[in-house]
C-alpha cells in the first residue's frame, strides 16, 4: 500500500450510521450493475470516515492501530482489502 | 377532450387525452377501483396523452435504464467489509424490481423523460417536480388501453414520484387490514405474500390490501399503508381500491417455515430486512437518501418482525397473539 496515498468519498454514494455500523448504498445507472446495499462494521466505518480526501493512508493506519489493538501486518491486509472492495463498487477515488 | 382520473394512495392523476382508451373487460375489476367515477379539481399530477404513429426522439442525458425485455431480476448483497468481528457475508437474494418490460430514465433539456415497453411503447416527457406532463402512446392504430398505462409506465413513475416528493415508498409486500390494525408482510419473490392474503382472506371481516406491493406513506407523525393496483394472483383486495388507508400496526419480514415463528428484530436488523423489499430509485440521491430515512423512521416507530410461517390458518391467531 502507498502510505502516501489520499481517497475520497464518492458523491454518488448515500450513507447512514446505524448503532455504529454505516450503510452504505452507491447510486446505479443501469440495473445490470445493481448489486447494491454493504454495511460497515465499527472499524471499517471508522476507516471509512477518515477518507476526506486529505488524510494519508498511513495517517488512517496509525490512527486505527492507536484505537484497535491489531497487528500491523494483519491491519495492513485488512485495510488494503477494505480499499479494494470500496474502489470496486466506486464508493472512494 | 376525455379525462380519467386515478386515486393511488391519495394521489389523483389525471390522463387528459383526445379520446377514451379502448373498452377492456377481463381483466378491468382488478385496478378499476383506482378509477375515480367523478372528476375531481384537486389533482397532483396532470398527463396530457397523445397517441402517435412512432416514437419522438428526444436528446437525452441518461440516468438509468434496465437491460432484460422481461421483469428484471437483480442481486442484492449485504456485505461486511473487513475488520475485527467480521462476519459471514449474507447471502445474497433477489427480487423483481417489477417494471415488466424495458425502461430508461433520464433528462431532456429541463424535463424528466421516461420511456418503455417494447420497442419504446409510451414516452413520459414531464416536469422536475413530476407533476404536468405528456404522454406519447405509440400506437399505429390511433389507440391506447388503461391497462397499459397502470402496468406500464405509472408503476415505474409512482415509485419515483413517490420518493421524489418525500410522500412515501413503495414495498415489495402484502397488506393485510383487521379492524383499525394494518399488517405489513413484507418478503421477496416466493416468499409467502400471495399465500399470506389467501390464508387472511378467508376470515371473515378482514380485508386484504394487496399481495404483491403496498405504498406506506406518513401521515400527522404515524404511518399508513395504502393499496396499489400492482398486484399478483390473489384477485379480491381491490374492492378495497384507493379507499383502504389503514393505520400500520406491525411489520413482518416473511419466509416459510415448517412452523410459526415471529421474532422481534432490532434496528439494523430490521434495516437489513426490510430494505430488501422496497422499490428504490436507484439513480437518484434524494430518492435513496429519502427511503432509508423513511424505512429507519418506521423502524423506530413501528414493532417489527422476522416472520417463518407456515400456510395454514393458524397464522392468524399467531399473529394476534404476538405481545
Amino acid at each position: 500500500m502507498d502510505g502516501k496515498k489520499m481517497f475520497r468519498k464518492s458523491d454518488n454514494v448515500v450513507t447512514r450510521e446505524i448503532e455504529g455500523e454505516v450503510i452504505l448504498m452507491p447510486l446505479y445507472s443501469s440495473s445490470k450493475d445493481l448489486n447494491c446495499l454493504y454495511t460497515l462494521n465499527e472499524t471499517a466505518a471508522y476507516a471509512w470516515s477518515l477518507m476526506d480526501g486529505k488524510t494519508a493512508l498511513s495517517d488512517i493506519k496509525d490512527r486505527l492501530m492507536d484505537r484497535y489493538e491489531v497487528n500491523e501486518a494483519k491491519l495492513d491486509k485488512e485495510l488494503g482489502a477494505l480499499i479494494k472492495d470500496l474502489r470496486s463498487i466506486k464508493a472512494i477515488s | 377532450m376525455t379525462e380519467t382520473f386515478l386515486n393511488i394512495a391519495d394521489t389523483i392523476i389525471v390522463i387528459k387525452s383526445e379520446f377514451a382508451p379502448e373498452k377492456e373487460t377481463t381483466s378491468h375489476f382488478r385496478y378499476s377501483n383506482f378509477i375515480l367515477e367523478n372528476s375531481t379539481p384537486k389533482t397532483d399530477i396532470n398527463i396530457t396523452l397523445k397517441v402517435i404513429p412512432r416514437h419522438r426522439i428526444f436528446k437525452r442525458e441518461e440516468f438509468f435504464k434496465t437491460e432484460s425485455d422481461l421483469q428484471k431480476r437483480y442481486r442484492l448483497e449485504l456485505a461486511r467489509l473487513p475488520g475485527p468481528g467480521r462476519r459471514n457475508l449474507d447471502k445474497a437474494e433477489e427480487r423483481y424490481f417489477g417494471s415488466g418490460l424495458n425502461w430508461r430514465i433520464g433528462k431532456s433539456g429541463r424535463k424528466i423523460l421516461i420511456e418503455g415497453g417494447s420497442a419504446g411503447r409510451y414516452q413520459l416527457l414531464i416536469n422536475e417536480d413530476l407533476t404536468d406532463g405528456e404522454l406519447f402512446i405509440i400506437n399505429a392504430n390511433n389507440e391506447w388501453k388503461l391497462k397499459e398505462i397502470i402496468y406500464g409506465f405509472l408503476q415505474v413513475f409512482i415509485i419515483y414520484y413517490m420518493a421524489k416528493r418525500r410522500i412515501g415508498i413503495l414495498f415489495h409486500s402484502a397488506g393485510v387490514k383487521e379492524g383499525k390494525n394494518g399488517y405489513l408482510f413484507a418478503g421477496l419473490s416466493q416468499a409467502g405474500k400471495t399465500t399470506m392474503s389467501r390464508i387472511w382472506g378467508k376470515i371473515p371481516g378482514i380485508k386484504i390490501l394487496n399481495d404483491e406491493r403496498g405504498i406506506i406513506k406518513k401521515d400527522k407523525n404515524d404511518f399508513y399503508m395504502y393499496p396499489t393496483p400492482w398486484h399478483r394472483s390473489y384477485p379480491y383486495y381491490l374492492a378495497e381500491g384507493s379507499n383502504g388507508k389503514t393505520r400500520l400496526s406491525k411489520l413482518f419480514y416473511i419466509y416459510h417455515r415448517e412452523a410459526n415463528l415471529a421474532e422481534r428484530v432490532n434496528y439494523i436488523e430490521g434495516f437489513n430486512h426490510f430494505f430488501k423489499t422496497l422499490f428504490l430509485s436507484f439513480w437518484d440521491k434524494e430518492c435513496v437518501s429519502f427511503a432509508f430515512d423513511f424505512l429507519l423512521d418506521i423502524l423506530s416507530k413501528k414493532p417489527c418482525y422476522k416472520f417463518g410461517f407456515k400456510n395454514d390458518k393458524r397464522v392468524v391467531s399467531y399473529i394476534r397473539n404476538l405481545k
